[in-house]
């Protein structure tokens, strides 16, 4: 493969994405954990739903609502001067959202399990429920929002059928890896798409073991 | 001298308790046998479940009154609690545990003091340590710095000592007694231990199983 530039797309994009579905995730996963109502079940569903659509369907959603003639996509457009969809941004949109669930996921179920009384006890000593959340509530779910974050930037680096629909197959500009695979297959460049279907493995491969070693580790 | 006056209803899934007293500074043991309500009126008075009927007050501060639906948030009941478990942070320092409950002051200022009701309790080699290695004893004693750090005029006791070896109970007794007597707070112990309600108790509440019946000096 001589030409590293998906390579790095895939990484930039997937980082990025990464940051926005951490931040965003674990935020929306402690309001999902500490919101004592049914539509919280609701709210979860409908961020869950990238896991489950075909992530083709996904793209088309996406694309709906982030289009030049959406709302959303109006807005950007006189924001910044070009459409969001078929850029790289409309990528890290993609990556985003497919990342952000497994975030949610993993991040509210580490919340969940935080001893309550822990919580309470830092509550009663005074300390404010922001105080709570980030001394108390989030260093001792550290472990499993880190599995979940990892999980998030495997699934953002590996997004080949949403990110093909929102940002395209544009060569040097939109192309990540995962959909330069799928062109080398078409195109029949068997080099390219090994070299970099074995790229993408082996980040996988780390990730995973990472998850498995490091994060999910019981105490 | 701040009265605590308690008349409530506290309901969980399964059990009710009806608890009613009024006690002033000095060490109060709420006794009686397993599953009467004693946690739970502990609970109540630090705002970590909600009271069906009736009200809580200290002094002149409403901590709870059902009819005119006040529930002062925990944060703003200025309490010190120590709990059975220590519930201590485990992934902060000893002198991070303590240093969190002052209220006041600047960070070196808070940092001081921590230190001081460190060796007060007689863990001040004891501050840097890693919180998930100390024993139990140990674990209990920073519980007790860190529940008086917040300079609070009431404490709450839930079997503070039972997992304690002897030794270590009477030290934390002495320690407890002691901090109640400088600083004229008012202490509500739960405990189910005998040795507790003779070396502590000032006066004491009984409690029967869902309700109490009699508090005697």
């Amino acid at each position: 493969m001589n030409d590293w530039f998906p390579l790095w797309l895939s990484l930039r994009v997937s980082l990025i994405a990464t940051v926005v579905a951490g931040v965003v995730g674990v935020a929306l996963a402690y309001l999902l954990a500490k919101w004592r109502s049914r539509w919280a079940s609701v709210v979860e569903a409908v961020f869950t739903l990238p896991i489950v659509l075909p992530p083709t369907v996904l793209g088309y959603y996406l694309l709906t609502l982030l289009g030049s003639r959406s709302a959303i996509g109006g807005v950007w457009q006189d924001v910044f001067g070009s459409p969001l969809v078929f850029t790289q941004a409309g990528a890290v949109v993609a990556a985003t959202v497919s990342a952000l669930p497994f975030v949610i996921r993993a991040a509210r179920a580490a919340i969940n399990n935080v001893d309550a009384r822990v919580e309470e006890s830092a509550r009663v000593m005074g300390l404010s429920e922001w105080h709570v959340a980030r001394v108390v509530t989030l260093p001792l779910a550290a472990r499993g929002i880190g599995a979940g974050v990892a999980l998030g930037f495997a699934r953002a680096l590996g997004d080949f059928g949403a990110t093909v629909m929102v940002a395209g197959n544009i060569p040097g500009q939109t192309q990540t890896l995962p959909v330069a695979v799928y062109d080398a297959v078409q195109a029949g460049d068997d080099a390219t798409a090994r070299t970099g279907s074995l790229l993408l493995g082996a980040v996988a491969i780390v990730v995973l073991i990472l998850v498995t070693q490091v994060f999910a580790r019981r105490r | 001298m701040r009265l605590l006056a308690l008349d409530v209803r506290v309901d969980v899934p399964g059990f009710g308790v009806d608890a009613a007293f009024s006690v002033g500074t000095g060490i109060t043991v709420l006794a009686g046998p397993s599953g009467s309500g004693k946690s739970l009126t502990l609970a109540a008075v630090a705002g970590t479940v909600r009271p069906t009927r009736g009200s809580i007050r200290f002094g002149d501060a409403v901590f709870v009154d059902v009819d005119r639906a006040i529930h002062r948030r925990s944060q703003d009941r200025e309490l010190g609690v120590v709990y059975q478990h220590a519930a201590l942070l485990d992934h902060r320092s000893p002198l991070d545990n303590v240093m969190l409950a002052v209220r006041e002051g600047n960070a070196s200022a808070r940092r001081l003091l921590a230190r001081e009701l460190l060796q007060r309790v007689g863990a001040g080699e004891l501050a840097d340590a890693k919180t998930r290695s100390l024993s139990g004893g140990e674990r209990q004693r920073i519980a007790l710095a860190r529940a008086v750090a917040g300079n609070p005029q009431l404490l709450l006791l839930d079997e503070p000592f039972s997992s304690l070896d002897l030794a270590s109970r009477a030290h934390l007794r002495e320690l407890l007694k002691s901090f109640v007597a400088e600083r004229h707070l008012t202490a509500l112990v739960v405990t189910h231990d005998q040795a507790d309600v003779d070396a502590l108790a000032d006066r004491v509440v009984v409690y029967e199983p869902g309700r109490t019946v009699s508090a005697s000096e």
